[in-house]
């Protein structure tokens, strides 16, 4: 392509705002440590002193000589509900999809030169970042010679734009397909030749490239398992290793590709993933060398592996940050004095010191740790953040009338996915609902079910999920939109006019400075109308083998990158 | 005259037996049973505490209260059994957590002595191929390691978690269906003792349905051994309770706590709070030891013989 064709080329300065806009609300989120990734969950960005926001700062790197061989465990804490990657938005399933399934960009993050948090992109299949060659239009070429894996029934042919194609097509329109809203804003999709792909949005939109980066609704899947009976017990992809066996509520285990396109990775031979939902049997597995990765430990179990494993590495990370959702498209929710109220009648300290010894960002909106994030005293509905249980009734009993209560539900998943903590936070969170009037029927599920069904929006008063790591600034949308249908995981069923034309406009502005100007737009708009409550965010940490060589975790997926990885034999 | 004493003292003699058995043979088997009769009252009391524990209990089990239950306060006065790590008074769960662990005890010794009787008693009285198909059942159900047939069994039928009447009786259905076979093999047994009896040919011969036989007849006659049975299965029924809420299995919830999940939830502080561990586990090894000893105590008196069986 001509270099004047080329849009990100021709305009440098605006390339790279855009890449900023998105790579930046990456790089620029490199001091981001939410949490999770994509559904609900975990890990965040590194934090060398517990309760200080994670800073960008990359680790130092060693130039060592790759060792190629051997084998490598890690523990994930529950089953994968499903492997289809069409119809799950697990954080334990999306774990698993890094190894085996190719995107068209991924994260830089994953490697020691590279901050936990930054959430900047590098090429996958794609050959390079997209041309442009007007706002609405993304060609981007994929590499030569790309092959799936030399397994059944793709059995290694070609990966062609057709199968890009028929991934975006799956996600944005197969019934069961969970991620229709992500890709709201593609238009059309084309396949000029093998190896290009063509894609027009409705809109122009910012996050392209992060998106498509990203770890839900991107991952390339071939038909011949999307379509068939396997889908939820197969993974077959283009990706650095093979699912070579799924035993459910065991393990999953990996062996090399090797046709990976990405040479020299793999390093390792093979992978084991092993299934261990009790968190005191992954300190106790970590601690007596029976896997050589474990990760999401709080405090007290941090400091238990610290003096039991005084020679691994470690680091640590922000950690989980739960919210409560309110179906607030009906009563009495749709009332944001309610809402109000229910925020200031949490006793956040109270929570912090009960569960994570203290530790942990206090107060946050969505968009803790991106270095432009507020903190909540600078925003509008700062006082809801305030623990003022006078005031609160106040406010509860302005909507509802002087000394009535809500009964009301409060859905979430047990203890076995997210640890105690969790629910232990539940528990203390509901004690002081019922103080402003508030009573709750706790209604405990099992991680598939929860993550099928309170995570998707099925639920009739409250729920709770530890907070998602957004990798895209545009997840804002997906979290409040209703247009053109209910977000992925616009849980509270948020249905704001006025919010809604703030998302819009951001999606649309590839100028960052102004792009973050709508989004402290949106997050006032959100502090006053509580559409979801946050609390405090606490501090998980990874530890590792001292001989495993170029790992460390990141904020969204830490196994992305295990194909780079090696164990130093020497 | 002498002779007339000697009448009215006979007379007298069967009036003074009898009295006796009635207000001292309690008495007179508590003295002959020491332990028994110490674990009987400490049964009493744990039954109490369960009836009664609104009226017991000082909080409501779920009351978070920073500023009355200080975090991770050791026992003291005020707090006799200590404060949990989210701020909750632990004598007070201790105390609601009582009618979990003895319900669901109590219930499931209920589901799987009913189950064990009707099973060991039809297979007993009618022998052959219907003995020989539910001792072979019940040969399969004792294969299983009891704790791994309740979590199977649960894990197929409980599809929702809480604290709700169906989920209390899924968990004390699976803990009655691993105690049913002891006690259908000893009801067996002692059916295949007394059905060639000639009180059962009498019955049959004079025309009454095998039911009728079974309920009237059968069943009376081997009672002691049931309700020996089932006194010794409580503490074992609160045990596995115990072990499976351990497990994330139980039915409880923020305020209906029991024993074994309170172990449970307070994992992660024992190393800065002895009392979260050991409390919650006394309370079991207590309730268990007292309902076993009691239950020893009664086979004595009631059912010699299964004493020498066993």
């Amino acid at each position: 392509m001509a270099e004047q064709d080329n849009y990100w080329l021709r305009r440098k300065v605006s390339r790279r705002t855009t890449l900023r806009g998105s790579a930046l609300a990456g790089v620029a989120a490199a001091s981001y440590a939410l949490v999770g990734c994509g559904d609900d969950d975990d890990d965040g960005g590194s934090v060398a002193t517990p309760g200080i926001q994670p800073t960008a700062g990359a680790s130092p790197t060693v130039a060592k000589q790759p060792v190629p061989g051997g084998s490598f465990s890690f523990q994930i804490s529950s089953n994968p509900p499903s492997l289809d990657p069409f119809t799950q938005t697990s954080f334990v399933t999306a774990y698993n999809h890094g190894l085996v399934f190719s995107k068209l960009f991924r994260f830089k993050g994953g490697t020691p030169d590279v901050s936990p948090a930054d959430n900047s992109m590098e090429l996958d299949l794609a050959a390079a970042l997209p041309e442009q060659p007007d706002p609405l239009t993304y060609i981007v070429k994929l590499k030569p010679g790309v092959k799936f894996q030399n397994v059944a029934p793709v059995n290694g042919r070609p990966l062609t734009s057709a199968d890009v194609l028929y991934a975006f097509d799956r996600y944005k329109n197969f019934d069961k397909s969970v991620h229709k809203s992500g890709l709201a804003f593609v238009d059309k999709m084309e396949a000029p030749d093998a190896t290009t792909v063509k894609i027009t949005t409705k809109l122009p939109y910012a996050d392209f490239v992060n998106y498509l980066g990203g770890n839900l609704g991107a991952l390339i899947a071939p038909k011949e398992i999307a379509e068939s009976a396997d889908a939820a017990t197969k993974m077959v992809g283009s990706g650095a290793f093979i699912l070579d066996e799924f035993k459910t509520g065991v393990s999953l285990k990996y062996k090399k590709n090797p046709d990976y396109f990405d040479k020299p990775y793999p390093y390792f031979d093979d992978l084991t993933a092993l299934i261990v939902t009790d968190q005191a049997k992954r300190v106790a597995d970590f601690s007596s060398k029976q896997v050589n990765l474990t990760w999401l430990f709080l405090p007290t179990e941090r400091d238990q592996l610290k003096k039991e494993r005084a020679d691994a590495k470690l680091e640590e990370t922000q950690g989980i940050g739960g919210y409560i959702y309110l179906r607030t498209d009906r009563a009495p929710f749709n009332d944001r004095r309610v809402r109000q109220a229910i925020s200031m009648a949490l006793n956040r300290k109270a929570l912090r010191d009960a569960t994570t010894k203290g530790e942990g960002i206090p107060d946050q909106l969505y968009h803790v740790g991106f270095p432009f994030a507020r903190k909540v005293e600078a925003l509008k509905g700062a006082k809801y953040w305030e623990y003022n249980l006078a005031e609160a009734k106040k406010l509860l009993a302005a909507a509802i009338g002087e000394g009535k209560t809500i009964d009301t539900t409060w859905d979430h998943a047990d203890a076995a996915i997210y640890t105690q903590t969790y629910v232990d936070q539940a528990t203390l969170l509901q004690a002081d609902l019922k103080q402003l009037g508030i009573n709750i029927k706790d209604q405990v599920a099992p991680y598939a079910q929860y993550i099928s069904t309170t995570y998707q929006g099925q639920y009739e008063g409250m729920g709770h999920s530890p907070r998602a790591i957004p990798y895209w600034l545009d997840y804002v949308t997906e979290r409040f939109t209703m247009k053109p249908a209910r977000g992925r995981i616009n849980l509270s069923y948020v249905n704001d006019t006025a919010l809604e034309v703030l998302l819009d406009k951001q999606r649309g502005q590839f100028k960052l400075e102004e792009r973050l100007q709508t989004v402290k737009q949106i997050e006032d708009h959100i502090s006053e109308e509580q559409y979801e409550i946050y609390f405090s965010t606490d501090t998980r940490t990874f530890f590792w083998d001292k001989d495993i060589e170029n790992y460390r975790p990141t904020a969204w997926f830490p196994y992305t990158h295990l194909m780079k990885t090696w164990r130093n034999k020497a | 005259m002498a002779a007339t004493q000697a009448a009215s003292q006979r007379v007298a003699m069967p009036e003074l037996r009898r009295r006796r058995s009635a207000t001292s043979r309690l008495w007179r088997t508590a003295k002959g049973k020491p332990i028994g009769s110490v674990a009987a009252v400490v049964c009493i009391i744990l039954i109490i505490v369960a009836v009664g524990a609104d009226a017991i209990a000082p909080q409501a089990a779920d009351r978070v209260d920073a500023v009355r239950n200080p975090r991770l306060l050791a026992p003291s006065f005020g707090h006799p059994f200590g404060t949990d790590n989210l701020f909750r008074d632990i004598f007070t769960r201790i105390v609601i957590g009582s009618r979990i662990s003895l319900g669901i005890g109590f219930t499931a010794v209920a589901m799987g002595t009913v189950i064990g009787t009707v099973l060991g008693m039809v297979s007993g009285f009618f022998g052959g191929k219907t003995d020989l198909f539910v001792s072979r059942a019940m040969d399969v159900v004792l294969g299983f390691p009891p704790l791994v047939l309740a979590i199977f069994f649960l894990a197929i039928f409980m599809t929702t978690k809480g604290y709700k009447l169906e989920n209390f009786l899924l968990l004390s259905l699976s803990i009655g269906v691993i105690i049913a076979p002891t006690t259908a093999r000893i009801v067996r047994g002692s059916v295949l003792s007394i059905r060639n009896l000639q009180y059962i040919e009498a019955a049959t011969s004079v025309g009454n349905t095998s039911v009728r036989i079974m309920w009237r007849h059968v069943l009376p006659n081997v009672v002691a051994p049931i309700i020996v049975i089932a006194s010794i299965q409580i503490g074992n029924a609160i045990l596995a309770e115990a072990a499976l809420s351990f497990l994330g299995l139980g039915i409880n919830d923020a305020a209906h706590p029991s024993w074994g999940a309170m172990l449970q939830e307070t994992r992660g502080v024992w190393l800065e709070a002895w009392w979260l561990s050991v409390i919650p586990g006394a309370a079991i090894s207590v309730a268990v030891l007292a309902f076993n000893l009691f239950g020893d105590a009664l086979r004595d008196v009631l059912d010699p013989r299964l004493r020498q069986s066993s």
